[in-house]
Order: structure tokens, then sequence, then C-alpha cells
């Protein structure tokens, strides 16, 4: 390959989530009625646009801690029965006596960073697979979320802490400034951070991580917290939004959105690099797809297959078997 | 007797689910635990279960893995029947549609994880989504199976002795072990599937046909859980969407109770049956037997906290030798 076609190579692959996103809201603002509509009513804009980005935040928030943690070579399943416990925790303490919704949200973040700790700590001192680790933790998470509110859904009333959820400010939702907040955090800490290197070189190689003096035990519990407690928020969003902690449906395959969404922004599973940017716009795509597909009356359960078609195609595109080759053809053809 | 070290796990799970069995015989004396017909119907009720997990263990062994099987097995029962009652096709025909389409499915997960090299969890997750998907795509009710035919294959049951009748799922679950424990241990092939979970390099090295055990497996895979969604129906008798969601991780915690090595590679098969019924015995101990009210909730933490104990206890016997297996390809 030459250094033009290089140079080619990794343009077309670090546009490529945003062509991704690009193409599915073409095709749903062509084949559904309205989509690109924004009114402004009460102060605030709505749309399908906007709903996509509200009803996305969860999936955004979920993506950009998972980007961290495939960064560092490792996986988090467990992170839809995390927001579960979370949302739990949150709703319990809106329904104690103390009734305060900012220690129900440190509580609920406390709750998810907790969560996100033991699952580094299993990986880090235990030394089990990560997948495994947090397959552990996916089951016992629900379990204990299920113990502690007696297998019911928790209501509460609670207008500040609703919104978590339904709030604006300029206009705006509330959860997606808070998705722009903390992704762009995100962004600093890997792109300018000390932290961030040693993130991408833990994935990149971990023997050579540990001669480097990269504080392995450190950024390992700091990753799965950082996922935890992201996950811990959204599940706090997700409860904020229907006014009640439901545990049994909380959250459920929410894990598999996040990695998906990381896959089609364009993080290899192998770890080593970290696109916050990328997972963000994975989120929204399909987001996009969910939201058009509800607009069209599709149930929803079908979405699932498309998702399974998004995942098989995304990964093999980024396949280290196969990527050469697709992108030996392309060139040609661009050529 | 020589005692490999790789084989202890399985004799903790043998012992850990003979110790259960006796602690709940002595405490729920009264309510005649002990009594056959328990017993029996801990096969029975554990059959779509167990026989996922004999497929999960294949795919353990051969140092892969399979997060699909709750979802195919889900998808099977959707298949047969809306074949039987749709269709009104033959029930025998149905079933072996179904299970061979559960098959192809877990073959062609296998090529594309042998051949793209892909981590086999994220293939198997996109299959999970795609059975699902599917299966609702077939159908988004729950279909019951009226079929007479299929009505007495199901109630069909092998007599033993003067009371007692053995259900065709509990036999098809000893079946389906005893064939995968006979093709483990006597065939070539079989033996392929150790050596490829305990060094693939090595395997290529020598020349082993890692394509075809790879993709071996995971068909063998498709198969059981299809053979599970078959014994799903045998029961209930529906095609039904709600059951087998997160039976994924129950196949894997019953693997990895019954001794069966994470990084692949060592142990028996009939380790999966073993830590089924053992995750069976504590789910039928809290939902029947124990006369303290319990939710649903304390069962997962058992069975998460079992799993992860486990999990501890396969690494500090087999010690040094497990590998952290990391999720990617390399």
């Amino acid at each position: 390959m030459s250094a033009k076609q290089t140079t080619t190579a990794r343009l077309l692959s670090s546009t490529a989530p945003l062509a991704v996103l690009v193409l599915v809201f073409l095709a749903a603002w062509l084949t559904t009625p309205n989509f690109a509509e924004i009114t402004l009513r009460e102060g605030r804009f709505f749309g399908a646009v906007i709903d996509i980005l509200q009803n996305g935040s969860i999936v955004c928030l979920l993506a950009i801690g998972m980007t961290l943690v495939i960064a560092a070579g490792f996986i988090d399943l467990s992170v839809g029965s995390v927001m579960a416990l979370s949302g739990a925790a949150a709703a319990l303490v809106l329904t104690s006596p103390l009734q305060s919704a900012p220690l129900a949200i440190c509580a609920g973040l406390a709750v998810g960073a907790a969560c996100g700790v033991v699952n580094g700590a299993l990986v880090r001192f235990i030394g089990l697979p990560p997948i495994i680790a947090t397959l552990v933790w996916l089951i016992a998470c629900r379990g204990i979320a299920q113990t502690i509110t007696d297998d019911q859904k928790v209501r509460f009333v609670s207008p500040k802490f609703e919104h978590l959820a339904n709030g604006s400010l300029f206009g705006l939702p509330l959860p997606l400034l808070l998705v722009a907040l903390i992704g762009a955090s995100a962004v600093f800490l890997v792109r300018r951070c000390t932290a961030g290197l040693q993130i991408r070189g833990l994935g990149a190689s971990p023997t050579a991580a540990a001669y480097c003096a990269v504080p392995v035990t450190r950024i390992t519990l700091t990753v799965f917290g950082i996922c935890g407690a992201c996950a811990g928020l959204a599940g706090m969003i997700a409860a904020a939004d229907i006014k009640e902690a439901d545990v049994a449906t909380c959250g459920q395959y929410l894990e598999l959105d996040a990695i998906l969404a990381v896959v089609l922004g364009g993080t290899p599973l192998r770890g080593g690099r970290a696109n916050i940017i990328g997972s963000l716009l994975g989120a929204l795509s399909m987001q996009t797809i969910s939201t058009t597909m509800q607009m069209r009356g599709v149930p929803a359960e079908h979405t699932l297959l498309i998702k399974g078609a998004f995942i098989i195609v995304a990964t093999l595109v980024q396949s280290p078997a196969l990527r050469p080759r697709l992108a030996r053809i392309f060139l040609r053809r661009a050529a | 007797m020589n005692f490999p070290v790789a084989q202890r796990p399985f004799f903790a799970g043998l012992a850990a689910l003979l110790l259960l069995y006796a602690a709940a015989g002595g405490r729920y004396h009264d309510q005649n635990f002990l009594s056959p017909e328990v017993a029996l119907g801990l096969f029975s009720d554990n059959a779509p279960l167990g026989l996922c997990a004999v497929g999960v263990a294949l795919v353990l062994l051969a140092g892969s893995l399979d997060l699909s099987v709750g979802a195919v097995m889900g998808c099977t029962t959707i298949i047969i029947a809306t074949l039987i009652e749709k269709l009104h096709l033959h029930p025998v025909a149905a079933v072996s549609l179904a299970v061979f389409a559960a098959t192809i499915n877990g073959a062609m997960m296998g090529a594309i994880i042998h051949f793209a090299r892909l981590p086999a969890f994220i293939v198997t997750l996109a299959g999970l989504f795609i059975a699902r998907g599917g299966a609702y795509l077939i159908s988004l009710e729950s279909i019951a199976i009226r079929d007479s035919g299929y009505k007495a294959i199901a109630a069909w049951a092998m007599p033993m002795g003067a009371a007692l009748r053995i259900p065709l799922e509990s036999l098809l679950l000893v079946g389906a072990t005893s064939a995968a424990w006979a093709f483990l241990r006597y065939t070539r092939a079989g033996r392929y599937v150790y050596a490829l979970g305990d060094n693939p390099e090595a395997c290529i090295a020598r020349g082993l046909p890692v394509a075809r055990t790879r993709i071996t497996v995971h068909a063998l895979s498709g198969l059981c859980a299809g053979l599970g969604g078959f014994a799903l129906t045998l029961t209930l008798p529906a095609g039904t969407h709600t059951e087998g969601v997160g039976m994924e991780l129950d196949a894997i915690a019953g693997c990895v109770i019954g001794g069966i090595l994470l990084r692949g590679g060592a142990g028996n098969i009939w380790g999966a049956l073993i830590g089924t019924l053992v995750l069976g015995l504590i789910v039928l101990a809290v939902a029947t037997f124990e006369t303290r009210q319990l939710t649903s909730g304390s069962t997962k933490v058992i069975i998460a906290g079992l799993l992860l104990g486990f999990v501890v206890l396969q690494r500090l016997m087999v010690g040094r030798t497990v590998q952290q297996t990391s999720h990617s390809p390399e």
C-alpha cells in the first residue's frame, strides 16, 4: 500500500461512524414523514430528532464507560444489571423518610461505581477473565436489586429527581447535556491525560504496560469504576423517566447495545484504542433505528434482528482477517 | 488411582452435588425429598438447561464461548410450534427441521468466528440478538401446541419398574450427554476438541483440522440448544419467548460448577450435567421446599456466589496453569 492509500484508508475508518449515522439518518428522513421536524414549545424543542437524542442518552452513557473498559482490554457485561441496581437504590432513598433528590443521585452513582470497582477487583485480584467476572456480577446485581426491593416496582414522586430525565436547559433535554459533559470529559481523559495513555497502553499490551510502570491495578479499578458510575447514572435516568424503578426489566440487553455502539464507533474489541466520539455516534445510529422503527409501527422486538445483523456487519468490516481484503477491493474501485 | 490435576474441579462439583442432595434430603425429610419422583423431576425440569449446558461445555472445551444458547432454544420452540400449528407439518418433521436450523445457525457462527477471526463472545452475542429477533419475526405471540400427535409424544415415558416412568426429556438429556461423552472420548474429532482448547497454536503447527473442529463444536452447541428447545416444548407444551432468557449464563455456570475449565482443553462432559443438577437443586429447594419466603432475587445471588466460588476453586486447584483467557483472538 502506498502512503496515499494508507491515508485514504485511515480517513475512511475515522469517518465511518459518522457516515453510518448520516446514512441511517437519511434513510429515516426519506422513509418517515415529519422525521426532521423540530418545534419549539414552552421553551423546549420537540421532535423525532430530539427524542432520539433524549432516549439515546442512556445507551450513550453506557457506551462512554464501555469504550474506556474495552480500550483497556476488558469487557463489562454487567452494565444492564448495574443500571437496575442503582436505579433501585436511588428509588429506595427517594421513598425513605429522607426523600432527598441529591442524596438519591449520590447513592445511585456510588452504588454504580462500587459495582464497577468490584468487577475490576474480580478481574485484577482474583484474575478472572473479564467476561466471566462481569457475568457473575450481572447475575448477582439483578439478584441484589430484586432482593432489596422485594421484587416489587418502586414508585416515587420527586419532581427534582425526575428532572434528570425530563428536565431541560437552554431548550435542550438535560440527559443530552449530561452526555455531552461526560463525553467531553472522557475525550479529555483519553486524549490529554496520562491516565488516558495508560488505559490505551494497558489495552494494547498488558505485559508491556506492566514493564513501563503503568499502575495496572489503579487503571483497572478506575476504568471499571467509571463504567459502573456511567451505568449508575443511566439507571437513574431510566428510573426518573418512568417515575419508578423496575428491577426486573430495567437495562435488560442494554450491555449488548453498549458494546454494539462501541463496535460501530470504531473502537477495536481487542483494546488499545478509544474512540469516544465514534461510540456516541454509534449509539445515536442505533437509537435512530429504534425510534424510526417505533414511528413506523414496527414491533420493538424486530429491531433485535436488525441490531444483530448490524453487529455482524460492523465486526466483519473491522475483522483483522478480512479488513485488508475489503480495503483492497474498496480502494481499487476508488482508483 | 491416578488423579489428574485438571480432573479435580470435576470431582469438586460432584462432591458439591452429593453434599447438597444429602443436605436437602435431611432438611426436607418430612416433605419426602428423597423420593424417586423428586429425583426424576429434577432431571426432567432441568432437561432444557442441561442440554444447553452440554452444548456450552463442548464449546468451552474447544476454548470458545457460546452466549446464544438460550435464545436459540427459545427460537426453536417457536419454530416447532409454528410448523405444527400453522403449517400442519408432522411433529417429527417439524422437530427435525427446527433442530436442523439451530445446528446450521451454530455452524455459521463457528465459521464466522474462525474465518473472520472475531471474538466468539461478540459473534454469539449477535447470534443471541438474531435468534430472539427471528423468533419474534416468526410470531409475536407465544403459540400453544394442540396437535394430538405431539401431545402423544410429549406424554410418552419409559416405564421403569412398577410405578416409575422416565419422561422423554430426561432420556434426551442423559442420551445427549452420553453421546457427547462418547464423541469426545472415542472419536478422533472429539480428541481434536480437547487439543484445540488446550493449545490452538500447537494444533495449527501439527496440522490438525482447526476450522473443521471449531465449526463442529459450534454446530453441536446449536444442535444441543435445539434439542433443549424440543425438550422445553415437551414440558410446556408451547412455543414461547419468555423461556431461556439469561439461560446462557446459567449454562456457563453449570459447566463451571461441573469442573469444565474456562480456559478450555480440560474437563469432563458429565460435569455439565452435574453442574446443571446443582443449579436445579438450589432452584427447586428455594422455590418448592423452603418454607421461609425467598424472592427469586436471592436465588440469583446464591447462584452468582456459587459460580464465583467454583471459578476461584478452579484457579486454586489447577493453579498457575489457568491462563487468563483474553476475550480477543490473537
